[in-house]
């Protein structure tokens, strides 16, 4: 394929993934909808501090001042969002994203990481590539303008200048690859339901206006305590040494392993772990290798996990399928220290995908009771910790396991 | 159309009763991303949490050594051809250099489809630089991931071979190897994987083996059915 075909195909994933994951940024500068640099600043220096009350990872924040760094564009030439560096002590520690539009989320993404437009690396390729472009036409390279088009994408834009000094046209240069995109080129043949994609407009608009008005509240207010949790909530919580195993045979017998190699290592040594867990749980729960390939009959999750704790001196264990899971007994199984199974019918999409869970089991490892109440999972998708907000699926069982 | 309480709290016991049937009668599973989200599978992701409506992304270590750049994208990855609707990418870099490094996979549910996206991905790589088959033993790489793994009370099929035949590409804009895995989650299913770890720009690329072996021992994931191998060796 040619350079133009991957432009192209980058584009349509910007573009399609703009609609999707970020709201689209209408505001004209000056309009009522957009952010000024000094509001943007106001609202970045209370949320680093306001970041701590719930994110233990970030425990140094509240210390720390802010400064921008880079203001960032769309491809109308508008401002789509501010970077500011977090400071703390005179040291860089991380950036934070705000919107530059009411129309979009007010937080974007804060992270201790670093944004592509200021890693040496990324910035010297993209100029290179901008240049080479350049001069294939006889034009020289201007200073590039960065772009932020929701989610993961970065972008440069260079200004192509021509020996009389003006602009004739410009080049787009993916920065975190990086490689040259043709956004005119792309442009063209997208199929877009435009109903449905006003009609997904106007909703995150409404969802965005929402989320600014509570942070300005919280500003003005100079709120910084912890977010406010609802009157029957205990915020959240947390079972540490869980294990996190990938998928093996079925995702049921996986959730399951994960449950069993918990209480493995808190009184329960008997316990294969791993592999030969996750094997034994799939032969005791019927998991189906053919011709139905990883399925498990959810009835017999919880006789599958009984009949692995019998098989290794533990009858004392007593598992329990619930088709009526609420959101208190999640609670307390969490803060009893009682990792458990959820099998869920269409199951939303976890943090860190792309994709809905479907018909998948997980194991619970905790909960985030706060405006909007999560559970914290361990998806057999990978090793890592993800939420998936309460109530995301259409049908959920738990299958509760206590020794 | 309830025009009594009692009548309204019937409705909402059946309306339960009914959801609580369909669990039970439907299956659970498999349980693996639909084809869309699996190219992830073989490209590692920031670590990612919502916090009251917030994306909150972690900076994200792979294999000790690199940083994530952001977070993977699922798209067409550059600098090669868009041999599957399925597909990822994501860039890193390697800690204490400017060392630029790219993880792409392509997915396939469909044998003819891989056998075909194999063949026009081959040509385009003898077209565009020097392709050649080399065999690479990452045993020392897995240890160390699997030591990793254990203290991170993780843990991952990695059943298939540690030392095996992959696809080595070079040019002037991206260097490194190309692996195919062969129905790695079960035997029945068909899913097959080609990923590449390369490193980006002009490089030596016996100088970057060593640090492309631990990206390919990071994601290594194979149950026992599975296979891993080259492009070449890629036959149904």
């Amino acid at each position: 394929m040619k350079k133009k075909g991957i432009g192209k195909s980058v584009l349509l994933l910007a573009v399609l993934l703009t609609i999707c994951i970020s709201t689209p940024v209408y505001a004209a500068p000056g309009s009522p909808n957009s952010v000024s640099i000094g509001d943007a600043e106001i609202i970045a220096s209370f949320y680093v501090r306001y970041i701590p009350t719930f994110i233990a990872d970030y425990p140094e924040w509240p210390e720390t001042t802010v400064k921008l760094s880079t203001v960032y564009y769309d491809l109308d030439g508008k401002k789509s969002a501010y970077a500011f560096n977090v400071i703390e002590n005179g040291q860089y520690a991380g950036y934070i994203l705000i919107s530059a539009t009411r129309d979009n989320y007010p937080i974007l993404v804060f992270s201790k990481g670093r944004t592509p437009n200021t890693i040496t690396e990324l910035t010297t390729r993209s100029e290179t590539l901008a240049q080479e472009r350049a001069n294939e036409r006889g034009l020289i390279a201007g200073k590039a303008k960065p772009l932020y088009l929701g989610a993961t994408f970065y972008y440069a834009e260079y200004p192509l200048i021509d020996a009389r000094g003006e602009v004739v046209d410009s080049v787009v240069v993916d920065l975190t690859a990086p490689v040259i995109v043709d956004f005119k080129e792309l442009q063209l043949g997208i199929p877009i339901d435009e109903k449905e994609l006003l009609r997904q407009q106007q909703m995150k608009k409404q969802e965005a206006n929402a989320l600014w008005d509570a942070i300005e509240e919280k500003v003005r207010e100079g709120v910084t305590a912890a977010p406010k949790n609802s009157a029957s909530s205990r915020g959240s919580g947390r079972i540490s040494d869980v294990p996190k195993y990938e998928w093996h045979r079925g995702c049921s017998p996986t959730a399951a392993g994960m449950v069993l190699g918990y209480w493995d290592s808190h009184g329960y040594p008997n316990f294969p772990v791993g592999n030969p867990l996750i094997g034994e749980l799939a032969d005791a729960m019927g998991t189906w290798d053919w011709p139905i390939h990883g399925f498990t009959w959810p009835l017999d999750i919880d006789n599958g996990i009984e009949e692995v704790c019998e098989n290794h001196g533990y009858s004392n264990f007593d598992a329990s399928n619930d088709l009526w899971m609420s959101w208190s007994e999640i609670k307390d199984e969490v803060d009893a220290d009682r990792p458990f199974v959820i099998s869920m019918l269409r199951g939303g999409t976890g943090s860190g995908h792309s994709q809905p869970y479907g018909e998948h089991s997980v194991t619970c490892v905790g909960y985030d009771d706060y405006d909007e109440d999560y559970v914290v999972i361990h998806d057999t998708w990978d090793t890592q910790v993800h939420t998936l907000a309460y109530g995301n699926w259409w049908m959920a069982m738990a299958t509760w396991v206590m020794p | 159309m309830f025009n009594s309480k009692r009548s309204k709290i019937a409705a909402i016991v059946v309306l339960v009763m009914v959801g609580g049937l369909c669990v039970c009668l439907n299956f659970i599973g498999p349980g693996l991303p639909p084809p869309a989200g699996m190219p992830a599978w073989y490209i590692h992701g920031a670590a990612t949490g919502i916090e009251n409506g917030t994306l909150v992304k972690y900076r994200t270590t792979v294999a000790d050594h690199f940083e994530l750049i952001d977070d993977r994208k699922m798209g067409p990855p550059p600098f090669f051809p868009a041999v599957s609707q399925y597909c990822g990418y994501a860039n890193c870099i390697r800690t204490g250099s400017n060392d630029l490094y790219l993880i792409a996979a392509w997915y396939f549910d469909d044998s003819k489809k891989f056998l075909q996206a194999k063949e026009d991905l081959y040509q385009y790589l003898e077209e565009n630089g020097r392709v050649s088959t080399v065999e690479l033993n990452i045993s020392k790489e897995m240890s160390e991931e699997i030591k990793r793994r254990e203290s991170r009370l993780a843990w991952g099929p990695t059943f298939g071979p540690k030392s095996f035949d992959v696809t080595k590409y070079e040019s002037g804009i991206t260097s490194g190897y190309f692996l195919v895995y062969k129905k790695p989650f079960l035997a029945g299913r068909d899913d097959y994987f080609i990923v590449y770890y390369g490193s980006i720009g002009l490089v030596d690329l016996s100088n970057q083996t060593p640090f492309l072996k631990a990206l390919i021992a990071d994601e290594y994931y194979l149950s026992e059915s599975g296979t891993v191998e080259g492009l070449m060796e890629a036959r149904i």
